[in-house]
C-alpha cells in the first residue's frame, strides 16, 4: 500500500473509534471503540518502524498494548462496579454528579 | 501479491471498524473488534512486525476481548440492549463534527505534503528485522527504561482492580481500622 493509504486507513479507524466513543450509549461498546483507536495508532507505528528500518516503533507498540491492557482492566472494573444492579447498560444513567 | 493482501486486510479492517461502531448487540461488537484486530495483525505481518502481530493477537483478541466477554456475561446477559439514540441536540453539533473531521483530514494531508517524511529515504531493514530476537534486543537494550516502566503500570492496574473488586463493606471496615 502507498504510504498515504496506510495513514488514511489509520486516521479513518481512529476517527471511527472517536465517533463510537462519543455516540455509543452502552459503556462496553464505547470501550471497544476506544480499543479500536489504540489499534489505529499502532498501525502507524508499525508502518513507520518498517519504513525507517528502526525497531523502536515496534517497542512503542509493545508499550501501547501494555497500557491498553491496564486501561481495560481498570475500566471494565469500574464499569462493573457502576452498572452492577442497574436495569440498563446506559451511560446516560450515570448522572448522580449532575447538579 | 503482498500489495493485494495489504489492500484486502486494510479493507477488512475498515469494514470491521464500521461494524464496531454500528452493531447493536455487545457480543457482535466484540466479534467485529476481533475481526478488526486480526486484519490489523495481517497488516503488521506485511510490515514485518511478526512478534508484534503475535502479541496483538494474543493480548488483544486473546486476553482483552475475553475480559470484555466476561463483563458482557456479567452485566449485559438477559438485559435488552439500549438503542444508540442521540441525546438532546446541541446547536451546531453537526457542523462542529464535520469541521473537526475536515480539520483532521486537512492536517493529515498537509503533514504528508509538507513534512520531510514524504521525501525521506526509506531506512535499510536490518537482517532479522521484526523477529523476537530483534525486538528482544531492543527491549532489553536501548529501550530498557520504557520496558521496565511498564511493570509499575501493570502493578498499579492490578492493585486498582483488586481495590475496586472488594465489596464496599470490606473497604469501609478497612477505612475504619486506619
Amino acid at each position: 500500500m502507498p504510504e498515504i493509504a496506510v495513514i488514511v486507513l489509520s486516521a479513518l479507524l481512529f476517527a471511527l473509534g472517536g465517533y463510537g466513543a462519543m455516540a455509543r450509549k452502552n459503556p462496553l461498546q464505547m470501550f471497544m471503540a476506544i480499543e479500536m483507536m489504540w489499534n489505529a495508532v499502532n498501525l502507524v507505528f508499525i508502518y513507520f518502524a518498517h519504513r525507517f528500518g528502526d525497531v523502536g516503533g515496534q517497542i512503542f507498540v509493545f508499550v501501547v498494548i501494555t497500557v491498553a491492557a491496564a486501561e481495560v482492566a481498570i475500566g471494565l472494573g469500574t464499569v462493573v462496579l457502576a452498572f452492577r444492579g442497574r436495569e440498563h447498560l446506559d451511560l446516560d444513567e450515570l448522572d448522580s454528579l449532575k447538579g | 501479491m503482498i500489495t493485494l493482501i495489504s489492500y484486502l486486510a486494510g479493507a477488512a479492517a475498515l469494514a470491521f471498524g464500521v461494524a464496531v461502531v454500528t452493531t447493536r448487540r455487545s457480543v457482535h461488537t466484540v466479534v467485529a473488534l476481533i475481526g478488526n484486530i486480526l486484519s490489523l495483525a495481517v497488516l503488521f505481518l506485511v510490515y514485518q512486525a511478526q512478534f508484534m502481530a503475535f502479541v496483538e493477537v494474543a493480548v488483544y483478541s486473546g486476553a482483552i476481548l475475553i475480559l470484555f466477554l466476561f463483563v458482557i456475561a456479567l452485566l449485559a446477559a438477559g438485559k435488552e440492549e439500549v438503542a444508540n439514540e442521540y441525546g438532546p441536540e446541541l446547536p451546531g453539533q453537526l457542523f462542529g463534527g464535520a469541521g473537526a473531521a475536515a480539520l483532521l483530514a486537512a492536517a493529515i494531508l498537509v503533514a504528508f505534503r509538507l513534512h520531510a517524511l514524504a521525501t525521506a529515504a526509506a531506512g535499510v531493514l536490518p537482517k532479522g528485522y521484526g523477529t523476537v530476537q530483534s525486538v528482544g534486543i531492543g527491549l532489553f537494550g536501548g529501550y530498557l527504561l520504557p520496558f521496565e516502566l511498564t511493570a509499575p503500570v501493570l502493578l498499579a492496574a492490578i492493585v486498582g482492580v483488586v481495590v475496586l473488586a472488594k465489596p464496599r463493606t470490606v473497604r469501609e471496615e478497612a477505612k475504619g481500622d486506619a
